[in-house]
């Protein structure tokens, strides 16, 4: 059947980020936010609502969605949005106690154990089950809180036990690292996560706080970019990178035919995205021409990724793993073909040393009832070895923290922590596993790399 | 004057003037006019006068009958007594020449003035012997006959007619060649035009007692010619059966060389006439030769009538002038001569149109005789118009037939359209091949432009009529109809489209193409949803509905990896339905849906793959288009799709239990080397697969598929929609690599395609050693909480068992993975260098897309350069493009 994908929302970003996307497909599907089909919506046949929406007995569509938080704010706000109706209201998991995760990894992922546990699985057993061949899970979520990061990452460790055959695509909220955060703990809580998001997901879509908040005060121009503004970037990055699955066609009609390109060894799965071109609601008049060769073009300017990575920092000799861009809009191929002649002849972009690799482009159809002032747009998902320098300042910063011990009490509360700190450092150890193969694969010697590593795992 | 000595040349003079004054009665001024006539003639040059023997006898002939004529026979005799005296005395160098001359005077002398006056004019022709005579002399002054027609040559060189054969030409040219008599006859005829009395006929009766000849009249004579022209043998003139049935005179019968010549020339109208005939009478019987043989044989029949009216006059003629001595017009050879010239040349073009049209039947017969339509002569083309009006009836009943009605009834294949399948009534017409132009029976009048359209009108009304029973539909066509049945027969073929202008006819099937295309494409895209079918295709055949086929082959995998002949078709079909109704294929037209269907391929495979295709069914008037050999195509089209679309299935279900086992590692370090060496083989494969699908689906279908689609809206028949489609099918094949040309490359792929099912079963086997080992060990710690009893004994085994696995077995899959990799890289790079240096440009840039990073090309020297030399060859066409622009 459609390769169904359940979206499991996490805390109160993920919840937000999960709201902001089903608006954005219900939009694009012609689906109305009680979830009737609208009239306008006629073409049937041109997208498949399935994969992520189930229809109820009165031909309502229901998303495949599971919302969980600790804390009602968020929650409580969808459902007294427009859009209540639109979710299985049987899929909201608030916690009774409603104190939420007080921001602390710890806690959030202990939460989980017990009566959630039990609730949640419920929930998410019976959305398999409705299923006729489930591909996987998408999770939303933050990984600097204490809900979205904690719970989230005991969700992973328990869907990958419970579901080891299903694939896990989670869209990751990394914390802004320009402003201080309120939330002192962040460092060890995305360490944590991290581990989580290594070991037990088999793909993550890096949505960077940081290069998201700069994209909106360089590129549009917003001097105080308000969390919908933000939110709304990362739904079209969501929506655009689902769009392959929900609009079928020759290719990439399924999230794994999508990500596994993608990703060459099991551990190199964190993508970055881009996307262009980049526009607010104001903006919307003043449309420019766009071309296949500009978004092509664009899509590889580091200006225009949603990650804070020193991409092009040629001292560290990064590169890219795979690139994969989706192109909506009025695409001529042969233009398709020139741009890569193009990026190829001028070296626009550094591939790995060890095989072959080059840029996948997916031509993806677009939702009829949405009027763009483009006529082409563009995501990149790219698997960039540069990545690994956000891991690389969570752990330094981790670093920083620890040293002081600082912050610790509260993790000690929690029965994780009871015995020692055994796990941060085990997180610690799987993080910097992660950089030291991202930084091998930027080398031509990557699968002896690989292949000489049974020792340090089996160490 | 026969006894008196010439003496002296210088006296010539005066005794001429002298005779002159004495011959004639007039004055001395006409006196002198007549010397200086005469004397012109003596000093002619008297090689000229060059009459040999024959000539002689017929000129003294002459002179006894004119003495004879006029009751002096015993004149006669003298005369004959003397001139052979003073030819043998030899005093005179030229004695046939003053006989001429004499023969002249005496007829002058019973002329008016005018007549002299004429005469004097004309002297000088009458001697103007030898090669220039025909031109000038005779002819010119015969009214109403054209110069050109006389002279062979000259009118051939304006007519395109083909070649005449060479007897015919010697029969056409026979009066050129007579030396020196037309002009004695010619004078001959004239004067008989301007002196009726028969008395002064040339021709008189023939009595030659001397050498016991028959005897026959002159009369007879000329009924035995006409005889002749009818074909017939008479007493006199034969037929030769030797000399191709040409006349010949009785040898019993003595005739004078002179009348001889000019009666043998007159028969070959009968030996011309009989062929002509001859041709009729065996083209009638049989009957086998089609209805324009029969039509062009009745037509040449009327022709024969019109001859046989002719004859019947100048019969009529010779029957008064036989009848009644005193008959003021009386026939003479020559006249009957001019009488039957114009039929005589008539009779010619045809025989020599009769040639050309041997052997040949229906359209080509027609274009043979549309040939001559051209010629300049008007009789000949009056003629051949005639013949055309007839000849064309056939066809123009089968045009009709076919323009409006879309049938052809054609029992003996002379139509320019043919029929290939005996099956007209058959509920599947294949159009493209039931029906197709014959070049050979184009009748000239119609070029092959118009062939198609008229192919294509009729292809179109045959679809318009298994719809709606008749073409009423077409507005105005029945209207169309009757104006083309009630048109003259001549617009078919004098249609007057050089001017650029199109003449009638021409106009008429414009608008019946443009009528009839209109409806019919408009009956297929809208009553038979001719584009949803080609979309259906497109979904189907060429895999467009992704969702579809990943669905498809979710639910057939484990059902192709059997045996082939443990298949069962009724199962697929039940899964293929259910791959319709799961995805989003169930939103198509049912009529789309109803007709994909499964398909066994009949070749002698080994799984379910090999023999596993989708077919769509086509029928009706879709099928006209979509016909066996385009369906053909796409057959092998969506085998090909199909075979990489597994592929990349197969890819990323490795992938996907690469992924899930990656976590075993933690319990068996020692997979780590193995899994890593097998991810990036998955990754390489990956790759490759995913840009060909991408160069498949984006680079070939859909350009093309845009430029057919385009093809098709704007197409104004339903032959061209077919030229679209084959033209789509030939770019695609070619570009697919799946024609002649890619032999090699489809090889190779097929290969590393090969290569890949060979990574599944290694990846699937080192999987369930994997299961296997762990099962154990699963079961071993069970076994060592439950019993203490041979614990030593089981943990010995079970560390073996242990060792072996990760010392022997893991590295044996190692080893295999590593070797399948360099196997396959030697593989993609063959591959790269075969595209490097294809003709088709798109292909080599196949190859730039397949190692964008240039990871072969550094690994392989010989690539880097062909990939050097690629790019500069690139390059260069691009610089010559340049060039070339500017």
């Amino acid at each position: 059947m459609p390769r169904e994908m359940i979206t499991l929302q996490l805390g109160q970003c993920g919840n937000q980020i999960g709201f902001e996307f089903w608006k954005k497909v219900c939009a694009e599907h012609g689906i109305s936010p009680e979830g009737v089909l609208e009239d306008f919506a006629t073409n049937e046949g041109y997208d498949r609502k399935d994969v992520f929406f189930y229809q109820a007995d009165d031909n309502h569509y229901i998303p495949r969605a599971v919302l969980i938080d600790l804390e009602p704010r968020v929650i409580n706000t969808i459902l007294n949005s427009p859009y209540s109706k639109l979710y299985n209201q049987e899929n909201v998991y608030l916690s009774k106690d409603g104190g939420g995760a007080g921001n602390n990894w710890a806690r959030g992922f202990s939460s989980g154990e017990g009566k959630l546990y039990e609730d949640v699985f419920d929930i998410i057993d019976r959305e398999a089950d409705g299923s006729d061949s489930l591909e996987g899970f998408v999770l939303c979520h933050s990984i600097a809180g204490g809900t979205g990061s904690g719970l989230g990452s005991f969700m992973l460790e328990k869907l990958n036990d419970r579901f080891p055959k299903k694939l896990i695509q989670t869209y990751s909220v990394f914390p802004n690292q320009d402003e201080i955060s309120d939330v002192v703990v962040q460092p060890y809580n995305s360490l944590l996560t991290l581990k989580r998001l290594a070991l037990n997901a088999d793909c993550v879509v890096v949505l960077d706080n940081t290069a998201l908040n700069r994209i909106a005060v360089e590129r549009l121009k917003l001097t105080n970019p308000s969390f919908g503004q933000i939110n709304s970037l990362v739904s079209t990055i969501m929506s655009v990178s689902t769009a392959t699955l929900r609009y079928p066609s020759y290719m990439n009609n399924d999230l794994i035919g999508l990500i596994a390109p993608l990703i060459p060894t099991p551990r190199l799965h964190f993508l970055m995205t881009g996307y262009t071109p980049l526009t607010t609601d104001q903006e919307a008049t003043n449309i420019r021409k766009t071309t296949v060769l500009d978004v092509m073009r664009r899509l590889l300017q580091p200006s225009n990724m949603m990650v804070s990575t020193a991409m092009h920092d040629k001292n560290q000799g990064h590169c890219y793993i795979s690139i994969l861009n989706i192109i909506q809009g009025e695409v001529d191929p042969t233009q398709v073909h020139k741009s890569l002649q193009r990026t190829r002849e001028r070296k626009l972009a550094q591939f790995v040393p060890w095989g072959p690799a080059g840029v996948q482009v997916a031509l993806s159809k677009k939702s009829p009832y949405i009027q763009t002032s483009h006529r082409v747009s563009g995501l990149m998902l790219a698997n960039h070895t540069s990545i690994s320098n956000l891991f690389v300042r969570t752990l330094s910063q981790y670093g920083k923290l620890r040293k002081r011990e600082a912050f610790l009490d509260e993790f000690r509360k929690e029965s994780l922590f009871k015995d020692g700190l055994d796990e941060l450092d085990s997180s610690k150890e799987v993080v910097q596993e992660l950089i030291d193969e991202y930084q091998a694969a930027t080398r031509a010697d990557y699968l002896n790399w690989g292949m000489t590593r049974e020792e340090t795992v089996s160490a | 004057m026969a006894e008196s000595k010439v003496e002296n040349v210088l006296e010539l003079p005066s005794l001429v003037y002298r005779l002159c004054s004495k011959l004639t009665p007039f004055n001395t001024d006409k006196v002198s006019k007549i010397y200086s006539t005469t004397m012109t003639l003596l000093s002619n040059d008297n090689q000229q006068m060059n009459l040999d023997d024959s000539d002689e006898f017929y000129v003294i002939e002459k002179i006894k009958k004119l003495l004879v004529r006029n009751m002096k026979e015993s004149d006669a005799l003298r005369f004959e007594e003397l001139y052979y005296k003073l030819k043998r005395v030899g005093t005179c160098k030229n004695p046939i020449a003053m006989a001429v001359f004499l023969y002249e005077m005496s007829t002058l002398n019973k002329n008016k003035d005018d007549k002299l006056n004429l005469l004097c004019q004309d002297i000088p022709n009458i001697f103007n012997h030898g090669n220039n005579c025909n031109g000038n002399g005779f002819y010119n002054t015969i009214p109403g006959m054209p110069m050109d027609y006389v002279n062979g040559n000259h009118s051939r060189k304006h007519s395109p007619v083909a070649p005449i054969p060479p007897d015919l030409i010697t029969a056409f040219d026979d009066t050129n060649h007579l030396p020196g008599h037309n002009q004695i006859s010619g004078r001959g005829w004239l004067r008989t035009k301007g002196n009726t009395t028969r008395a002064q006929r040339p021709f008189s009766l023939q009595i030659d007692d001397r050498e016991n000849k028959r005897a026959y009249s002159e009369i007879e004579l000329l009924r035995e010619i006409l005889f002749a022209f009818q074909g017939l043998n008479g007493r006199i003139l034969v037929q030769d059966p030797a000399n191709d049935g040409r006349y010949k005179i009785n040898s019993q019968y003595n005739i004078g060389v002179c009348e001889r010549q000019m009666i043998l020339r007159l028969t070959n109208i009968g030996w011309l006439f009989n062929k002509v005939n001859k041709y009729c009478e065996h083209t009638i019987k049989n009957d086998t030769l089609g209805y324009v043989c029969q039509s062009f044989a009745s037509a040449l029949q009327e022709e024969v009538q019109r001859y046989y009216r002719l004859i019947t006059v100048i019969e009529q003629e010779l029957h008064s002038y036989a009848m009644d001595l005193n008959a003021k017009c009386g026939l003479t050879l020559l006249r009957l001569q001019v009488y039957i010239y114009d039929s005589f040349y008539l009779l010619k073009i045809l025989t020599n149109l009769i040639e050309n049209c041997r052997n040949k039947r229906g359209g080509a017969l027609i274009k043979e005789v549309h040939k001559y339509n051209q010629h300049g002569d008007p009789n000949v083309r009056s003629c051949m118009t005639r013949i055309l009006r007839q000849v064309v009836l056939p066809i123009r009943q089968m045009l009709s037939q076919w323009i409006f009605h879309g049938e052809i009834d054609d029992p003996y294949k002379e139509f320019f359209i043919i029929s290939s399948r005996p099956a007209p009534e058959s509920q599947d017409p294949m159009w493209h091949e039931k029906y197709q132009l014959n070049r050979s029976m184009f009748p000239g009048f119609i070029d092959f432009e118009q062939g198609k359209k008229i192919l294509a009108t009729g292809k179109a009304v045959n679809l318009l009529k298994q719809v709606f029973e008749d073409t009423s539909c077409v507005a105005g066509y029945d209207i169309l109809r009757k104006t083309f049945e009630s048109t003259e027969v001549e617009l078919l073929f004098n249609d007057n489209r050089r001017n650029g202008q199109e003449g009638e006819f021409q106009k008429l099937l414009t608008s019946a193409y443009h009528n009839t295309s209109e409806k019919a494409l408009k009956l297929l895209f809208d009553s038979y949803h001719f584009m949803d079918h080609l979309k259906g295709l497109r979904k189907f055949m060429l895999l467009g509905q992704g969702d579809f086929i990943r669905h498809l082959m979710d639910l057939l995998v484990n059902e192709l990896e059997k045996p082939a002949q443990n298949l069962k078709l009724l199962n697929l079909k039940s899964l293929l339905n259910s791959a319709i109704r799961a995805t989003n294929a169930q939103f198509l037209d049912e009529d789309v849906t109803e007709r994909v269907d499964v398909r066994f391929s009949d070749s002698l495979q080994e799984t379910g793959w090999d023999i596993f295709t989708l077919d769509y069914q086509t029928s009706g008037p879709i099928k006209t288009i979509l016909n066996a050999q385009i369906m053909k195509n796409y057959g092998s089209l969506f085998k090909y799709l199909w075979r990489s679309k597994r592929m990349e299935y197969v890819l990323v279900s490795i992938w996907k239990r690469q992924i899930i086992h990656a976590r075993d590692t933690k319990i068996m370090p020692k997979l780590v080397p193995v899994f890593y060496i097998s991810h990036i083989l998955q990754a390489e494969m990956m790759h490759f697969i995913q840009q060909m699908q991408y160069y498949i689906e984006f680079e070939v279908m859909e350009c093309s598929w845009d430029e057919l689609i385009r093809k098709m809206e704007s197409a104004s028949d339903i032959d061209q929609l077919i030229e679209a489609q084959e033209h789509f099918l030939s770019t695609v094949i070619s570009r697919s690599m799946l024609d002649a040309e890619s032999q090699s490359l489809s090889e190779q792929l097929r290969a590393i395609y090969d290569m890949i099912i060979q990574f599944q079963s290694v990846q699937d086997n080192l999987f369930k050693a994997i299961d296997t080992e762990l099962e154990e060990r699963k079961k071993f710690d069970a076994q060592r909480r439950l019993t203490q009893e041979n614990l030593e004994l089981m943990t010995r085994k079970e560390m073996e068992r242990r060792k072996n696995f990760d010392s022997h077995i893991i590295p044996d899959f190692k080893l295999k993975v590593q070797l399948l990799g360099k196997t396959y890289e030697n593989m993609v790079q063959k591959f790269l260098l075969l595209l490097a240096v294809h003709q088709d440009a798109d292909l080599r840039f196949l190859s730039f897309r397949l190692d964008f990073n240039e990871h072969y090309a550094k690994r392989n020297p010989r690539l880097e350069t062909s990939f050097t030399y690629s790019k500069h060859r690139s390059s260069l066409d691009s610089s010559i493009i340049h060039i070339r622009s500017v």
